[in-house]
C-alpha cells in the first residue's frame, strides 16, 4: 500500500464523517465545524490530485472566507444562543431516502461509464499555467466575473443597509 | 517565454462583437456614479441613464445582427477562444433581452411600488442581469454558461426582494435564493459529469461522447435540466415562481417571467444544438421500451417535462385569485408549451420556439403593464378588484382582452399563430417518426391544456366586463400614456395574426438563414469579417447544424 | 476496487458528498443549515471537476508548456469558488434581512404566502 493510498483513505474518512456531522448535527455551530473539516480535508485531496493552486485557494477562500461568513451569519441571527441555535429537522426520512436513491444512481453511472483516459503529462506546478489560462483562453469569463462580484457587492450592501424609509 | 497565440489586433476586433455587453457594463458604472450625486427623491432619474445605455447597446446589437447574419446556431464562428459564439441566434436573443430590459425600466419608472425608494442599485442590478443574459444566449462553453447563469441569478435574488421593508418581498427573496442555489448546484454537478464524459468544457465536445456512455449522458442531462428548468420555471423546478412573482415588484415580475425565462431557453437550445444535430439520437434504455412504442431517450425526458409543466401550471392556475400568482402559473404553463419543441428537436421546432417567445414577450409584458397601471390606482392585485373595469375604460379592457385571448391561443391573435407553429412542428416530426403517437399524444395533451386555460383567462374577462364597478374603481381612469402603452402591446398581437411573415423571416434569420440583400444596408467592416473567418477556421469547418436545413444555403 | 487510487475513488467520494448535500437541503429547516449543505454540493462538483481534470480531460494546448492536463477543469473550479463566495455573501445578507423582519430564520416561518 503506497503512502498516497493511505493518505487518501484517511482524508476520505475525515471528509465523510465531517460532512455527515455538517448534514445531521442539530446544533448549527457544530454543523459549521463539520463543514470546516470537510473543506480542509478536501484541500488535502486536491493536493493528491496535483491541484496545488486550488488546494491553497480552497483553504484561503472557502475555509478562511466563506466559512467565517457562515459563522458570522449564525452569530448575527441567533441572539439567544441556547434556544435558537438548536435547529429542528423536518421529514428526515424522506430526505435520507432521496439521498440514498440519488447516491445509488450516481454509483451506477460512475461504474457503468467508460470515462475517457487522459494521456497528458502531469505538470509540476499549476500556478503559472493557470495564470496563462486565465489571461488567455478564459480572459472573457475572468473579466466578466468582475461584474458578478460588483453585482454581489451592490446587492448585499443594499440589503443590509438600514432602510431610509422606515 | 510564450508568444500569444493571437496578435493583439484580432482580440480588439473580437471585442467589437461584444460591444452591446460592454456598453451595458459602462452603463452599470455610470448609473452607480449618478446615484451617488442624486438625492433619494431624484434617484429615479438613474432609470433614464440606464435606458440610454440600453439604447446604445441595442443600436449596436442591430448593427451586429447584420454582421453575423447567415451564421448558424452552433456554427463555428466563435470568439475569445471558443467562449462565446458570434451568430444570429445570439444576436436575436440579445435584441430581445435589451428590449425586455427597456420595457422593464419604463414600467419601473411608472410603478407606484418603487416610488420614493433609492433606485440607483435597482437599475444597476437590472443592467447586470441583462448583460448576463446576453452572455448566456451566446455562451458556447460550460464555464461561461455557468458564470452567466449565476450572474443573471444573483441580481435577480436582490431585485425580487427589492422592497425590503415588505414582508412578502423578503420571503420571496429568501425562497428564490435557496431554490436557485440548490438547482444551480445540482446543475453544476451535472456539468462536472458532462466535462468528464466529453473531456472538454466546449459544447462541441458533446458530439464526441462515446456511444457506450449514452445512459450516463442522459442522467447528466437530468441534472442539467434542474438548472435550466429553474430559469424556465418548468415543473418540478417551478416552486419558487408563484411566491417570487407575488413578492417581487411587478416590473421585476415581468422581467423574470420574460427575460429570465428566455435566457434559460436560449442557453438550453444552444447547449443541445450539437447533440440534436447528430444524425441519430441513440436510444438509452431498452428496458423502458413501451413508452408509446418507443425507447427511452432524451426526447422522452422532454416529453415528460413538457406534459408535467403545462398540466401543473394550468390546473393550479384555476384556483388563483391574485393576478400575479395567476400569471405566474400561466407562465409556467407557457414554458410547458414551448418545451414541446424539444421533443420535436428539429429546425422548424426551434424556430417555432423563438417565434413563440417573441409573442410571449408582447403578451406577458402587456399583461404586467396592465397589472402595474391598475395597482398604481387601486393598490390591489386581487382579480376581484378588477370588477367592472370595462365601464371605466373600454379601450384598455379591449386591449387586455386581446392579450388574454392570445394567451389562450385562440384566433384572431398572434398567440394562435405561435401555438400552431409549435404544434405543427411536433406533428410533422411525428409523421417522420416510427412511433408517431409519441408526438401526437403530446399535441393532444397540449390542446386539452389550452382548453383548461380558457377557463381561467375567460374568468378574468368575465370579471372585467359583466360586473358593476367595485368601490376600489370608484374614481378610476387610465391616463393617455397608459392607454397608448396598452394599445402598443395589443396592436402587434392582432397585426401578427394578419401577417406573420415578417416575423417568421426575422426568426429564420435568427436561426442563421442567409440575409436578404435588401435589408443589408450597413457594410460589414473588413476587420470584423476577417475575424469571423479566422474564428471559423480555428474551430473547424462544419457547422453543428440542426437537422432539416436543406432550404437554407449557408 | 484496486488499492491504487484512481478516478473512480474520487468520483465515489464526490457522489457521497453530493448525496449528503441533497439530504441536508431537504431536511434542514434553518436557512444557514441549507446554505451549509449547498456548499457541500458545490464541493462535490469541484472534486469531480478536478478529478476529471487529472484523469479524463483532453489537454489544452498551451504555448510554451508541454501537455497541460485538462487545466480547464481547474479553472472552472476556481470560478466556482468565486461564485460560491458571492452566493454565500448574498444569501447571508438576505438571511439577515429576514431575521430583522421575522426574528427567526427557520424556513417554515417565512411562509405567509401559499397556494
Amino acid at each position: 500500500m503506497s503512502p498516497q493510498t493511505v493518505i487518501f483513505y484517511c482524508l476520505a474518512v475525515i471528509i465523510i464523517l465531517s460532512a455527515v456531522i455538517a448534514t445531521f448535527a442539530r446544533n448549527i455551530v457544530n454543523a459549521a465545524y463539520g463543514l470546516f473539516f470537510t473543506l480542509l480535508a478536501l484541500g488535502g485531496v486536491y493536493v493528491l490530485l496535483r491541484a496545488d493552486f486550488l488546494a491553497v485557494t480552497q483553504i484561503v477562500i472557502y475555509v478562511g472566507g466563506i466559512l467565517v461568513l457562515l459563522l458570522f451569519g449564525i452569530l448575527l441571527t441567533n441572539r439567544r444562543l441556547e434556544d435558537l441555535i438548536i435547529s429542528g429537522q423536518r421529514s428526515s426520512l424522506l430526505g435520507v431516502v432521496m439521498g440514498c436513491v440519488i447516491f445509488a444512481v450516481l454509483l451506477a453511472i460512475i461504474f457503468y461509464a467508460r470515462w475517457p483516459q487522459s494521456e497528458n503529462a502531469q505538470l509540476e506546478g499549476t500556478t503559472a499555467p493557470l495564470g496563462y489560462l486565465l489571461l488567455q483562453n478564459f480572459l472573457l469569463p475572468f473579466e466578466f466575473s468582475s461584474i458578478t462580484l460588483l453585482a454581489a457587492l451592490l446587492g448585499a450592501s443594499y440589503l443590509v443597509r438600514p432602510s431610509e424609509r422606515d | 517565454m510564450t508568444a500569444a497565440p493571437q496578435s493583439i489586433m484580432p482580440l480588439l476586433t473580437q471585442m467589437t462583437f461584444i460591444v452591446p455587453e460592454l456598453m451595458l457594463a459602462v452603463a452599470i458604472v455610470v448609473v452607480i456614479a449618478c446615484d451617488m450625486f442624486l438625492p433619494r427623491e431624484k434617484s429615479w432619474q438613474c432609470g433614464w441613464v440606464a435606458l440610454a445605455g440600453l439604447g446604445i447597446a441595442a443600436m449596436d446589437a442591430v448593427y451586429l445582427w447584420n454582421v453575423t447574419s447567415g451564421r448558424m446556431l452552433g456554427g463555428p464562428a466563435r470568439l475569445f477562444w471558443g467562449m462565446v459564439s458570434a451568430d444570429n441566434f445570439a444576436m436575436f436573443f440579445k435584441l430581445m433581452f435589451l428590449a425586455g430590459a427597456g420595457v422593464t425600466i419604463l414600467l419601473s419608472l411608472r410603478s407606484a411600488e418603487l416610488t420614493r425608494m433609492r433606485s440607483g442599485e435597482y437599475y444597476a442590478l437590472l443592467l447586470t442581469a441583462t448583460m448576463a443574459s446576453c452572455f448566456m444566449a451566446s455562451s458556447s462553453n460550460m464555464l461561461m454558461l455557468y458564470l452567466a447563469l449565476e450572474t443573471l441569478s444573483l441580481p435577480s435574488y436582490v431585485l425580487a426582494g427589492y422592497r425590503k421593508s415588505d414582508r412578502q418581498a423578503a420571503e420571496a427573496s429568501l425562497k428564490y435564493i435557496l431554490f436557485g442555489a440548490v438547482s444551480s448546484g445540482v446543475m453544476l454537478y451535472g456539468l462536472s459529469l458532462l466535462y468528464g464524459l466529453a473531456g472538454s468544457l466546449d459544447y462541441a465536445a458533446i458530439t464526441r461522447i462515446a456511444t457506450v456512455n449514452y445512459p450516463v449522458f442522459i442522467v447528466t442531462m437530468i441534472f442539467l435540466i434542474a438548472g435550466f428548468g429553474f430559469k424556465m420555471s418548468a415543473a418540478p423546478f417551478h416552486f419558487w415562481a408563484p411566491d417570487v412573482y407575488e413578492g417581487a415588484p411587478t416590473p421585476i415580475t415581468a422581467y423574470l417571467s420574460v427575460v429570465s425565462k428566455m435566457a434559460g431557453f436560449a442557453a438550453i437550445m444552444r447547449l443541445l444544438a450539437p447533440y440534436f444535430s447528430m444524425t441519430t439520437i441513440a436510444p438509452y434504455f431498452d428496458a423502458a421500451r413501451g413508452m408509446l412504442g418507443r425507447q427511452f431517450d432524451l426526447t422522452s425526458i422532454f416529453w415528460l417535462l413538457a406534459v408535467l409543466t403545462m398540466t401543473l401550471g394550468n390546473f393550479t392556475a384555476l384556483r388563483q385569485t391574485n393576478i400575479k400568482r395567476l400569471l405566474a402559473y400561466s407562465s409556467i404553463a407557457h414554458a410547458g408549451y414551448m418545451l414541446t419543441a424539444f421533443v420535436a428537436h428539429n429546425k422548424d421546432a426551434f424556430s417555432a420556439v423563438m417565434f413563440y417567445l417573441i409573442i410571449y414577450f408582447i403578451m406577458n409584458f402587456g399583461m404586467f403593464a396592465a397589472v402595474t397601471f391598475i395597482y398604481n390606482r387601486t393598490g390591489s392585485f386581487q382579480i376581484s378588484d378588477w370588477r367592472g373595469l370595462f365601464y371605466r375604460s373600454p379601450i384598455v379592457v379591449v386591449c387586455m382582452g386581446i392579450l388574454l385571448v392570445s394567451l389562450i391561443g385562440l384566433p384572431p391573435t398572434a398567440g394562435f399563430v405561435g401555438k400552431w407553429k409549435l404544434f405543427v412542428a411536433v406533428v410533422e416530426e411525428g409523421q417522420r417518426s416510427a412511433s408517431p403517437w409519441f408526438f401526437y399524444s403530446l399535441v393532444l395533451i397540449a390542446l386539452a391544456n389550452s382548453v383548461v386555460s380558457l377557463y381561467y383567462y375567460v374568468g378574468i374577462i368575465k370579471q372585467m366586463c359583466f360586473y358593476e364597478p367595485g368601490e376600489k374603481l370608484a374614481n378610476f381612469r387610465f391616463n393617455t400614456t397608459q392607454k397608448l402603452a396598452m394599445l402598443c402591446f395589443a396592436a402587434p398581437i392582432i397585426a401578427l395574426q394578419i401577417n406573420w411573415q415578417p416575423l417568421s423571416r426575422f426568426v429564420e434569420r435568427g436561426m442563421g438563414a442567409a440575409r436578404q440583400a435588401v435589408i443589408m444596408i450597413i457594410p460589414m467592416t473588413t476587420h470584423q469579417n476577417q475575424t469571423l473567418r479566422a474564428a471559423e477556421k480555428t474551430h473547424g469547418p462544419q457547422a453543428f447544424d440542426i437537422r432539416h436545413t436543406g432550404d437554407h444555403p449557408c | 476496487m484496486t488499492l491504487e487510487i484512481g478516478l473512480i475513488h474520487y468520483l465515489v467520494l464526490g457522489a457521497i458528498l453530493f448525496a449528503l448535500g441533497i439530504i441536508g437541503v431537504v431536511t434542514r429547516r434553518n436557512a444557514v443549515g441549507v446554505l451549509i449543505s449547498i456548499e457541500i454540493i458545490l464541493n462535490a462538483a469541484n472534486l469531480n471537476l478536478i478529478a476529471f481534470a487529472k484523469h479524463a480531460a483532453k489537454g489544452l494546448a498551451l504555448p510554451g508548456l508541454q501537455g497541460s492536463a485538462g487545466l480547464d477543469g481547474q479553472v472552472f473550479a476556481i470560478f466556482i469558488i468565486l461564485l460560491a463566495a458571492c452566493e454565500a455573501a448574498l444569501a447571508l445578507a438576505i438571511i439577515i434581512t429576514i431575521f430583522n423582519r421575522f426574528g427567526s430564520i427557520e424556513v417554515d416561518y417565512a411562509n405567509t404566502m401559499s397556494g
